[in-house]
């Protein structure tokens, strides 16, 4: 009752300061900073609380539209565009950032590989993707996807990265861009079958780190490809 | 006179960056290249030093540096000593007169006779047809090669101020990432580290720049936004998982995060100004194209802003045109990535209304777009024949042709400040990645590296 006492105090307070210090804005930038500086002191207050984000289950990205992007001004920002999004398929990352300062989740290093686990190996294959794509096709990814959609489900301390690579063919700073597609694509998909976005993160390594030397269509294959490593919060 | 060159004369004096050096009060008068070749013949006879403090190999190592110079400087081209087999050696000397009609035979336009007298090196530079010269003189030199190389690159660019009145490029640095197998490793996909390294245009004198232990790439330099302010490195990191951009002021020369946005954070590069950092990021669940308001030494000056996406498009690598009002960037929109253009949006849009405009129609596979300083080209990578060449877009004309050709993925071309040479890294036979510096006068890219590593995503600074 006190902590929710707080709360309403603190909102109340931005509220008032934003409106109070705001004369020569639109009322449209004092209503959106208020709603920033509302989130920022609930943020805080549920850290101090021992609570981190806003998990919870995300079915469509429709839900992402509108206040999401507080660290950055986007594109169809303006209140006429809110519901027109050219992207109908893009899923904003979460608000946890895995190894910034003050984030309780780790930064990729601490999370570990689950093939090296024989219990996760056979949940957490490599999605593999056609050459310049970062579509998932194919029964067999999908089939794949779905295992470890019902993994994450059942197991809702469970993180995980999605890491995008590339073949060694394509070029290496669009590699990079590209490995960040596949990566997302695949969070996208996760999301849709029902796993909390908020515990899906998203890395790419381009072409930087293949696993297959060779030149070769197999190899290549084999490098155009998501993995994963997760992180189990206690 | 050859009636395919022209003289021009230099009627004032000149300014050089060598504020110890001085010149005669002499004109001197400048050929320009032949309709055959755009390169003028000049010739450099070794270094006088009869009363030279070092030995005759050491003058030879900074004749080998000048010399290099010249020859890459994309407007002279040295003449081997064959070519002139038929002057007499005493013309060689530096106190000697010059038997002009001999060497206007030889084909020579200029002749650059350096003397060392104790540490103190001197430049003749001789115009055979106008029967002129000038002098840099009061050049002292250390002994130590590395700094000497500096000193030398900037006699070459005094030079190139006094003949052609436009700076050279051999004073710059180049920044770029050096891979290398990881010291300690841990796992498969940990085997490999990247800094930030920093070498002189040539690749000689290469050092780290970062030592995080982690995977640096993509380096820029925002220059200073003043002559008394200074500038800073902007690179991507690994170093907390995700890849961020980072910046360090030259200023403390701390790395600090250039924006909390969310994500991966990808190819950043710097307006002409230095006041706009434009980069790649995947924030809004699509690697898309921000732009960030930037200053060297306090980094961002506000929010990111998004300002191309377009559906299941995946966007990389902006470039900013010199008045910062347009960028080009790759993007698979079409398809295959190719370079496009596009009016930097100055306020909210729906992304339905951008329709940035398709650059690179020739060939498919276009990467790393780079435009010149001068705003009058794009040079960017494309797939040709199997392999990835550089080509240039004439922003005039709306022409592409190639510049490059063989054999070697070649990729992130960049522009040196001159708006004439660029660098970029390529594989070479052995399946290497190293740095390779080139001019749009010259077909022939030069190789700046070599040895253990591979170096990548070159920048001028």
């Amino acid at each position: 009752m006190k902590k929710h006492f707080v709360l309403f105090s603190l909102l109340g307070m931005a509220a008032c300061l934003a409106l109070t210090t705001s004369c020569h804005r639109s009322s449209d930038e004092v209503w959106s900073d208020s709603k920033s500086a509302g989130r920022h002191v609930k943020r805080g207050i549920n850290t101090l609380g021992g609570k981190h984000g806003e998990s919870r289950q995300v079915r469509s990205s429709s839900e992402f539209s509108g206040d999401r992007n507080d660290d950055f001004v986007s594109l169809d920002n303006d209140s006429k565009n809110q519901n027109i999004h050219a992207n109908d398929d893009v899923l904003p990352q979460p608000k946890e950032g895995p190894g910034e300062l003050g984030s309780r989740i780790p930064g990729i290093d601490g999370f570990r590989d689950p093939l090296q686990d024989a219990r996760l190996a056979p949940i957490f294959q490599h999605i593999h993707f056609e050459y310049n794509s970062s579509l998932i096709k194919g029964d067999e990814n999908l089939a794949a996807l779905h295992k470890i959609a019902e993994y994450l489900k059942k197991n809702s301390g469970t993180y995980i990265f999605v890491e995008g690579h590339c073949d060694k063919r394509g070029p290496a700073a669009y590699n990079l861009a590209l490995g960040a597609n596949r990566a997302n694509s695949i969070r996208t998909l996760l999301a849709k079958d029902g796993v909390d976005a908020e515990h899906v993160f998203t890395i790419s390594y381009g072409k930087e780190r293949p696993i297959a030397e060779g030149d070769n269509e197999e190899s290549y294959r084999q490098n155009r490809r998501v993995q994963f490593r997760i992180y189990d919060q206690r | 006179m050859n009636n395919k060159t022209k003289s021009i004369c230099l009627l004032s004096l000149l300014c050089l960056f060598l504020s110890h050096t001085a010149f005669s009060e002499e004109e001197i008068t400048v050929r320009l290249a032949t309709e055959d070749s755009k390169l003028i013949p000049i010739f450099i006879p070794p270094i006088s030093g009869e009363n030279s403090d070092f030995p005759a190999s050491y003058l030879e190592d900074l004749r080998s540096v000048f010399t290099f110079d010249m020859n890459a400087n994309g407007m002279t081209e040295v003449l081997r000593e064959g070519s002139v087999a038929s002057i007499s050696p005493s013309e060689m000397q530096y106190g000697s007169t010059c038997d002009l009609a001999a060497w206007k035979g030889a084909e020579v336009y200029y002749l650059i006779k350096m003397k060392m007298d104790g540490k103190n090196l001197s430049a003749k530079i001789i115009s055979i047809n106008a029967g002129s010269s000038k002098l840099i003189d009061g050049i002292v030199v250390t002994g130590d090669l590395a700094s000497d190389r500096r000193i030398i690159h900037r006699l070459s660019d005094s030079i190139h101020l006094l003949l052609f009145q436009k700076p050279g490029i051999a004073s710059h640095t180049i920044l770029y990432s050096f891979r290398a197998a990881h010291p300690r490793v841990k796992e498969h996909d940990e085997q490999w580290v990247s800094e930030i390294y920093e070498a002189d245009y040539d690749g000689a004198n290469a050092r780290a720049l970062t030592h995080e232990n982690s995977y640096c790439i993509t380096p820029i330099w925002a220059k200073p936004a003043s002559q008394s302010a200074v500038g800073a490195l902007l690179y991507t990191s690994y170093k907390i998982g995700q890849p961020k951009i980072y910046y360090a002021s030259a200023k403390d020369g701390k790395s600090r995060r250039l924006a909390t946005l969310r994500g991966n954070q990808l190819t950043p590069e710097v307006s002409a100004d230095g006041t706009k950092i434009a980069f790649s990021c995947d924030a809004q669940g699509l690697a898309d194209i921000f732009i960030i308001p930037f200053h060297p030494t306090t980094g961002a000056l506000g929010k990111p802003r998004q300002v191309y996406t377009a559906k299941g498009t995946t966007s990389a690598s902006p470039s900013f045109s010199p008045d910062g009002a347009r960028i080009v960037f790759v993007a698979n929109k079409d398809g295959s990535p190719k370079i496009y253009m596009l009016d930097i949006p100055k306020e909210s849009i729906n992304p339905k209304d951008l329709h940035p405009a398709l650059i690179s129609k020739r060939c498919r596979e276009n990467s790393s777009p780079a435009w010149s300083p001068d705003g009058k080209k794009i040079a960017y990578a494309a797939r040709q024949d199997g392999a990835r060449q550089i080509w240039i877009y004439d922003c005039e004309s709306g022409l592409e042709r190639p510049l490059t050709d063989g054999s070697g993925d070649k990729e992130n071309p960049k522009w040196a400040p001159n708006s004439l040479h660029l660098i970029f890294n390529s594989t070479d036979k052995n399946g290497k990645t190293e740095l390779y510096l080139i001019n749009l006068n010259q077909k022939k890219a030069v190789k700046i590296t070599s040895g253990p590593g591979e170096k990548r995503f070159p920048y001028w600074k």
